[in-house]
């Protein structure tokens, strides 16, 4: 069956990078209508940013490999046609803000690309003013974009390919480096291009919580080929796509696909209808709160990290921190949440004296940072940041992580050190492997590795699962887990909500520079208005369990096992 | 650190200036800068530049934008009072055979004013001119677009350049990594774990710029049009007559013998004022 306009008709399409040996790509079919909602989901590197790259055309015109097969948009191929005579019919979006910012007002950055193709100036202005509007910046013309947030950049971004007039839109992972305000802006901004002015939408994504409840179609993508497609609510119970381990499946999805009471009930992609479906399923039964109900309280240990009314100031004069006191625990596993901008960083960053408080006292192990040098603090907490690439700098995987080590230590204590560390980390035997040939989740495992190599008590982690798939989230989050038997503290620093609360016993979250919330994970999680403030929202299970409250069942229920247990229990009372 | 220039948004009188005017403006300083290395003088021409600073309300982030500079300028008269040949000293270190002079003090004041004033007067450009209406403006005076873009992007990326280099030095000093090492070598060595990364992260940001412009039709067509055109006004013409009588004056002040600190006529026969 053919849809009535096709805009976007991929045939057969396959297609290997130059220097690969195996396709990224394998006979991909794919035909995308006018009007048309697509997500294109899948496993890092299952080849999302590259069939981004063949719709606009960057394959094969820029970037160069073995292709075969055919694209084409509104009959015009792609392989026969230049990116500028395609970006009138495609426009695109991609992953990192900054390097799509090439001008030095909001206003001349959407006519950046239409002066490109010699438009008249006065349809330039229009156009720059609908792009605007389009996105919501219209009175932000004359800002400097550099100094926008990342939402707001993104939404530039999409403004710019919108002034060139395409029909189609491409994203590839528009939000991968967003805080969820910035997310949620940018989400609300497609569905409205995609609802108010019947543009293609075509978006790569991993977040699919937010987005799947505006989707038409869902494309899932696994070693470079399509395995599922269609409607959201069928994809998601689709056995091949349940059984892909990489794919994070978004929560509710999860659950009822764990449940065999809920397999003749639709996937849900909202919380609501999610409570509708329960409900319905509940009848008349109600949860009976059993012994088991654990306290909800955090185990007392000795102090290893203490602030004392912390405040911060930059020297451009803008105020991080304001009167922060917090007290962190030995072995405790905490996380730090909020939006960019909130004070989460610059927080962390004191923790192992990167910044020294303007006024106020950090103690860490009783050592005052303001007195110790970052390298001593370096044996006591540990900070791995979030991009790998600003860290690695040797060929082997063994150099990189005794790099530190090897200038405060003997050489056989090292090599030991090393070894225990890449352990520590699931990167044994691998020492001596090339830096460059490691993927994401093994480069930022070799990050924590080289961290752990100074033996510090405490490790910091900097968005840990940032661009993560499902298999290599569990693999970096099962490794802090591991640590935290080792008997380390755990701080991490985390937009992901669900991985927060699967993980961490502890909340801390910061907004406008001060601690709001502060608490143990099943705690903070309810506090629906408080979070609202800072745009976090409880994980789409806590706010289904919430829901469900008047049934009987408990308000704190954070995690899928959890809620599992918890929902088949009420379920199995009375068959 | 902010070592570097980058636009801020304004709508004060230099801002609506006609770029071609501020290029004018640019490289009259830049020639005038050239003809004197008296401390006066050039303190003079230092402080006009401020001016134009403060009418363009600019003033405070100019005067942070040089303020790290400093130290580089006390290096500067330093070096240049030892070396500079001049007659009438203040001091004089019999052990080191050394003499101190009130030439070479002026001259290396002077220089530093110098190096000061070509700073300040790029800052002023760059701060109050979007990058657009300078490239057209270049364009109409004979430089081709693309190579004033190339250039424009240089600047751009600077201040990213130098957000990745502080986010690299924390990531490498946070796991142990002392770049502030006990010897020359194994400071350069650790300096390697910096400038490593940094090369990594700027290559992929290249290849990254480049799909943008790409997919912007960067170069597509060969008449690029531009969505305002420059409007020269009144201050366009109060800017080029202040300019224009600043390099006048200042050129028939320097025929007149005026402005050379005496010492250089030691060391360039022909040159001073006879």
């Amino acid at each position: 069956m053919f849809p009535p306009m096709s805009s976007v008709t991929i045939n057969d399409l396959t297609f290997s990078y130059e220097d690969s040996p195996s396709p990224a790509l394998t006979g991909i079919n794919l035909r995308v209508s006018a009007g048309e909602f697509v997500l294109l989901t899948g496993a890092t590197g299952a080849g999302k940013s590259t069939l981004c790259y063949c719709i606009n055309g960057l394959i094969p015109n820029s970037v160069r490999g073995k292709y075969s097969g055919d694209v084409s948009i509104d009959g015009v191929r792609v392989a026969d046609t230049e990116v500028k005579d395609i970006c009138i019919r495609v426009g695109s979006v991609f992953q990192d803000p900054e390097s799509q910012i090439l001008t030095t007002t909001v206003e001349e950055e959407v006519a950046f690309g239409p002066e490109n193709l010699g438009v008249k100036p006065a349809e330039i202005q229009e156009r720059a003013a609908f792009a605007l509007e389009a996105v919501g910046l219209q009175d932000m013309r004359d800002r400097f974009p550099y100094a926008l947030s990342g939402g707001q950049k993104q939404r530039l971004a999409i403004a710019t390919a919108l002034a060139m007039l395409p029909q189609v839109l491409v994203l590839d992972e528009p939000t991968a480096q967003l805080d969820p305000k910035g997310t949620e802006e940018v989400f609300s901004v497609v569905k409205d291009l995609n609802n108010r002015y019947g543009k293609t939408i075509i978006i790569a994504e991993h977040k699919l919580d937010d987005l799947l409840r505006f989707v038409d179609r869902m494309v899932v993508l696994s070693y470079g080929r399509l395995v599922a497609a269609g409607k959201p609510q069928e994809v998601l119970r689709n056995q091949e796509v349940r059984d892909n381990r990489n794919l994070r499946i978004p929560q509710l999805a999860s659950l009822f696909n764990l449940i065999p009471e809920f397999s003749t009930y639709p996937i849900p992609l909202t919380v609501e209808s999610a409570v509708a479906s329960v409900k319905t399923a509940l009848g008349a039964r109600r949860y009976k709160p059993n012994v088991r109900e654990q306290e909800a309280k955090l185990v007392q240990s000795e102090i290893a990290i203490s602030m004392l009314d912390v405040s911060f100031r930059y020297p451009n004069g803008v105020a991080a921190l304001k009167g922060i006191s917090l007290e962190i625990g030995k072995g405790q596993y905490v996380a730090l949440i909020g939006q960019n901008g909130s004070g989460k960083t610059t927080l962390a960053k004191h923790l192992n004296g990167l910044l020294r408080p303007t006024s106020g006292v950090v103690l860490v192990f009783g050592l005052d940072t303001k007195r110790t040098s970052v390298g001593e603090l370096a044996g006591h907490v540990g900070y791995a940041f979030q991009n790998p690439d600003h860290q690695i700098f040797l060929d082997k995987v063994f150099d990189e992580v005794a790099y530190a080590p090897r200038r405060v230590r003997k050489r056989h204590d090292v090599d030991e050190i090393v070894h225990r560390s890449l352990e520590l980390v699931g990167l044994q035997g691998r020492d001596q492997d090339f830096t460059f040939t490691l993927g994401l989740s093994e480069r930022r495992r070799l990050t924590i590795a080289s961290v752990l190599a100074m033996q510090p008590e405490v490790v910091i982690l900097d968005e840990p699962t940032a661009g993560l798939d499902h298999e290599e989230t569990l693999s970096v989050m099962n490794v802090t887990k591991k640590l935290q038997r080792e008997g380390k503290t755990v701080i991490i620093v985390s937009h992901d909500i669900p991985v927060v609360a699967e993980y961490a016993e502890r909340i801390v979250v910061l907004y406008d520079g001060q601690i709001l919330l502060d608490g143990p994970t099943r705690e903070v999680l309810t506090q629906v208005e408080l979070l609202d403030r800072t745009y976090v929202k409880p994980p789409p299970i806590t706010q289904l369990f919430m829901q469900l409250a008047d049934r009987g069942f408990p308000r704190d229920v954070h995690t899928l096992s959890e809620a599992q247990t918890t929902l088949s229990h009420a379920l199995g009372e009375y068959p | 650190m902010s070592f570097y220039a980058q636009y801020i948004p304004g709508g004060s009188s230099i801002h609506r200036m006609d770029p071609r005017t501020k290029l004018t403006w640019l490289a009259v300083i830049y020639t005038v800068v050239l003809l004197f290395d008296h401390p006066m003088f050039l303190g003079l021409i230092f402080l006009s530049v401020l001016l134009i600073a403060s009418l363009g309300e600019i003033l405070r982030p100019c005067l942070k934008f040089l303020s790290p500079f400093g130290i580089f300028c006390v290096f500067i008269v330093l070096v240049w009072t030892l070396i500079f040949p001049g007659q009438t000293p203040i001091v004089v270190i019999g052990i080191l055979n050394l003499s101190i002079t009130v030439e070479a003090v002026l001259h290396g004041l002077g220089v530093a004013l110098r190096f000061l004033s070509l700073l300040a007067v790029t800052f002023v450009l760059i701060a109050t001119t979007k990058i657009g209406d300078l490239l057209l403006g270049a364009k109409k005076i004979g430089i081709p677009y693309t190579i004033g873009f190339l250039f424009a992007s240089t600047v751009r990326f600077l201040p990213v350049l130098l957000d990745e280099f502080d986010t690299i030095l924390d990531a490498q000093r946070s796991r142990g990594l002392r770049i502030e090492g006990p010897s020359i070598i194994s400071r350069a060595r650790n300096l390697l774990a910096v400038l490593v990364p940094l090369l990594l992260v700027s290559f992929k940001r290249v290849k990254l710029v480049g799909y943008a412009l790409e997919t912007r039709a960067f170069g597509a067509s060969k008449e690029r049009t531009f969505m305002r055109d420059l409007k020269a006004g009144k201050r366009d013409a109060a800017m080029l007559v202040f300019s224009v009588a600043l390099l006048v004056s200042l050129v028939l002040l320097r025929l007149g013998g005026y402005g050379i600190v005496g010492g250089l006529r030691g060391l360039f026969p022909g040159f001073g004022p006879s």
